[in-house]
């Protein structure tokens, strides 16, 4: 069991430097499944079961996928002619995300720590009939303003994709074929009656 | 496992992720990811503490935090497709024409 811990602790932290320094996209993506895959090995070793494999279906299954999507969507050519950073830029992200983790560090510390014990997973009583117990009942409310936060963001996305009378304009963001324009074009090619067994002369 | 491993580990994630979101200012789909990794240590803390005191509601709170990072996820990317249509460009710094 300990060297388990150790094991997707370790190959997590890795992983998400991975997600980080990569150049490539479609690798950091990869280790992004990486990620998730080991922290689902981490929620089973502490006895949330439930929780890791929520975390492969969602996670792994449609919010990666979308990554990868949207990827193929875009040049990568363009993400690889991005410009460097700086090394000052460089130095302040890496000393900012350093004060960010010893203040962290230390309010955990403070506040005692020692205080928590992983409990036995034999012990602990979490399953998935009292998670919907209470999802049900006492947080009702949360779980329907839940929803109501899934519809919102579907109707935001769709709005913002769709076609509408004054984005037609905008042939940049929209490009839609106009069948009458086309059929009624002049000068390259014309659509004409010919009558039978005479032709068409071309002038 | 250890008893403070889990949170050191979570912390560790969280600051990795801020790093990202800071280094990685010319690239926004390692943005919207590392805003992901983020959240998913959120999530960690949730469970750790739930699974530390037998008490269901972490898992609650990491299951709605789930969802917002699902809704969170599905408007930037939208975002960022109209922004790349546009400006053929996925550079954050060059996100000034409101400036004026």
């Amino acid at each position: 069991m300990n060297f388990f811990s150790y094991f997707f602790s370790s190959f997590l932290v890795v992983s998400t430097i991975l997600v980080v320094l990569c150049s490539n996209p479609v690798r950091s993506v990869l280790s992004l499944v990486l990620v998730f895959i080991n922290v689902a090995g981490v929620f089973i070793i502490i006895g949330a079961d439930f929780m890791s494999m929520i975390l492969l279906i969602i996670y792994v299954g449609a919010v990666v996928i979308l990554f990868l999507f949207i990827i193929m969507m875009i040049d990568l050519n363009i993400l690889f002619r991005l410009r460097d950073l700086s090394v000052k830029d460089g130095m302040t992200s890496v000393f900012l995300s350093t004060l960010l983790f010893s203040n962290l560090f230390i309010v955990f510390s403070i506040i005692g720590v020692k205080d928590i014990k992983i409990l036995d997973p034999k012990v602990i009583t979490l399953n998935i009939h009292t998670l919907s117990n209470s999802l049900y009942s006492k947080y009702i409310i949360h779980f329907e303003l839940f929803g109501l936060l899934l519809l919102l963001a579907m109707v935001a996305v769709v709005s913002l994709n769709v076609n509408n009378k004054s984005s037609q304009n905008n042939t940049l963001l929209h490009k839609k074929q106009s069948v009458y324009s086309q059929i009624t074009r002049k000068g390259i090619a014309e659509i004409k009656k010919v009558p039978s067994r005479t032709g068409v002369k071309y002038e | 496992m250890s008893k403070s491993l889990l949170l050191i580990i979570s912390n560790i994630i969280f600051s990795i992720g801020f790093f990202g979101v800071l280094i990685n200012r010319r690239n926004m789909i390692k943005i919207i990811m590392s805003i992901e990794m983020m959240l998913l240590s959120s999530t960690i803390n949730f469970v750790l503490s739930s699974c530390a005191m037998n008490d269901i509601t972490g898992w609650v709170m990491s299951l709605i935090i789930l969802g917002v990072a699902a809704c969170e996820l599905a408007i930037g990317l939208s975002l960022l497709i109209i922004y790349f249509k546009i400006t053929k460009n996925l550079d954050i710094e060059y996100m000034n024409d409101l400036k004026g």
